[in-house]
């Protein structure tokens, strides 16, 4: 048993505690001495706020415009997460489709590859034409935009699965359903939430994109009416709010998989040992 | 051995075409009766058919010409009275050792009883996993993990257990435990078990019979009784007849007993 042992031997919580105090400690370290740097910078050479605004001055506009910042932050949420939502409830059934038939897979192929190699920055304002300048036409752009990588990741998890674990299926008589639910899904669960960690990155791309087409509110929004006034602080303030945002919701991402599939993290981490 | 064979195999072929039109054979006119409660071993160089006439058996693969009978029926209706296990454990790593054993009772009936989770212990407690079936088979070593397919593959009771190679992955100190470990659970189950391997000791160590194949098309050379006595320890292995059974072995598959300038094993 001594295998056994060595296997589920971790290493002492002191050492731990150092390791996870580190990985805290020295982003942190770096990301305030790069703000230090830029405001002593924007100080010391007299750079004027409108060419590149100090940290303190961003920070200061942001306080300014507090009250109209949740009503922009929600209109941009929404946008992603109607974006986010669709693309996962096409993307996920799809590649279902596409690796469970080779006809669907011939199929659909061209028709995604087309689009994909369409820019989509290109697209929406033909799509604010044909769908008009509400909503459906701002999430359709987030959608199309962070659809493609969820659907490839999903595609190729799903034909991942070992051969052996396929002939070990097919002795137990599987039915379509069963296969797919207890053995090829779980099986693609890691490649499932590479392509979640895309999508819903480029989610927030796609609704910025679709802000500076067509919106009377959202921070892509408050970035353009920003810059059209000059007021160039506020809208590095936005860009600050979305990369926020960003982070926020690719935490949730991470965060799902750990609390949900934790065999999914778990088994990323022996992979790499 | 007058009762009808558990398993028959009757003139079995398996051909395929290959990229360029050719066919190849894979198995060519394999007939082989193995009765109830026999263990069997298949040897034989790569390319010899030896798992191909073991997929065929499972059903994994169609078959050309020839006919297998399981229990007196033809091999598609009795499947479902076949265990297989494969060369890598293919555990799935996202369920507990217990659940990977109960997986074909899932399969079959939705839920597993309080019965089924009952002989899945049993099982584990046998092949001394019993405290493991929380565990994810990540969790395991290599024979462990092996262990624990073999339980996954005895968790319906099946009439036949396949083999196909199963400790060719592990390392041989495993290996030579996990033969002791078949043994003992055959002894336990008394399963017919028909197992692949290209290892001649392992074949004659385990086995009552050895099927000898040869490659280009798979052909039976030999089918070589092992006469030694049960139950059988690493001493068996320094009887006259487990030389006398691997040197005929050898001769079948070399053309010559293989201590000249052949690799021994």
């Amino acid at each position: 048993m001594d295998t056994m042992e060595r296997l589920i031997a971790q290493p002492s919580s002191l050492g731990r505690f150092w390791r996870t105090a580190q990985g805290i400690l020295i982003p942190v370290c770096s990301l305030g001495s790069l703000l230090l740097l830029w405001e002593g910078a924007v100080h010391l050479f007299g750079i004027r706020p409108f060419l590149l605004p100090a940290p303190s001055r961003i920070l200061q506009e942001l306080v300014a415009t507090g009250p109209h910042l949740p009503g922009n932050i929600a209109a941009t949420l929404l946008t992603v997460v109607l974006g986010f939502g669709t693309s996962v409830l096409i993307a996920i059934p799809l590649a279902v489709a596409i690796a469970s038939s080779p006809v669907v897979a011939r199929a659909v192929y061209p028709l995604l590859l087309i689009t994909q190699s369409t820019p989509m920055i290109a697209i929406a304002p033909i799509l604010v034409v044909i769908m008009g300048t509400g909503q459906l036409s701002r999430t359709t752009v987030a959608f199309l935009i962070a659809f493609f990588p969820l659907l490839i990741s999903t595609v190729t998890g799903l034909l991942a699965t070992p051969r052996e674990v396929v002939d070990l299926s097919r002795m137990m008589r599987t039915s379509f359903f069963q296969d797919l639910w207890m053995i090829r899904l779980p099986g693609a669960v890691p490649f499932i939430f590479a392509g979640l960690k895309v999508a819903i990155s480029l989610s927030v791309i796609g609704a910025v994109v679709s802000e500076f087409v067509t919106a009377n509110a959202g921070l892509g929004y408050l970035i353009t009416q920003s810059t059209a006034f000059f007021n160039v602080p506020l809208a590095f303030g936005a860009v600050v709010l979305l990369s926020a945002t960003g982070v926020v919701l690719f935490g949730l991402v991470v965060l799902t998989e750990r609390v949900f599939f934790p065999w999914s993290v778990e088994n990323d981490r022996i992979r790499r040992d | 051995m007058v009762s009808t064979p558990i398993l028959a195999l009757d003139a079995v072929s398996q051909a395929y075409l290959s990229r360029d039109g050719s066919e190849v054979r894979a198995l060519d006119d394999v007939s082989l009766d193995v009765s109830v409660g026999e263990f069997v071993a298949i040897v034989g160089p790569s390319g010899c058919g030896k798992s191909t006439a073991l997929r065929l058996i499972a059903g994994l693969d169609p078959i050309t010409r020839g006919a297998i009978r399981i229990a007196g029926r033809p091999g598609a209706e009795g499947r479902d009275r076949v265990g297989m296990v494969f060369q890598k454990a293919t555990l799935l790593h996202w369920l507990t050792i217990e659940k990977n054993v109960l997986l074909p009772v899932r399969v079959r009936k939705g839920r597993p009883e309080a019965a089924d989770v009952a002989a899945a212990k049993a099982l584990l407690d046998m092949v001394g996993l019993g405290q493991f079936g929380g565990k994810h088979p990540q969790e395991l070593s290599g024979g462990m993990q092996q262990r624990a397919a073999i339980c996954r593959a005895l968790i319906q009771d099946p009439d036949i257990l396949l083999m196909d190679e199963p400790f060719g992955a592990l390392d041989a100190m495993t290996r030579e435990e996990m033969c002791f470990e078949l043994l003992r659970i055959w002894e336990a189950r008394r399963k017919t078990i028909v197992f692949v391997t290209h290892s001649i000791p392992e074949a004659v160590l385990l086995s009552d019979r050895v099927v000898v194949m040869t490659p280009r098309p798979g052909r039976i050379a030999d089918i070589v009784p092992i006469d030694l006595p049960r139950p059988r320890s690493v001493a068996s292995m320094h009887d006259r007849a487990f030389q006398t059974a691997t040197d005929r072995i050898r001769r079948s598959i070399y053309g010559h007993d293989g201590t000249a300038d052949r690799p021994t094993l």
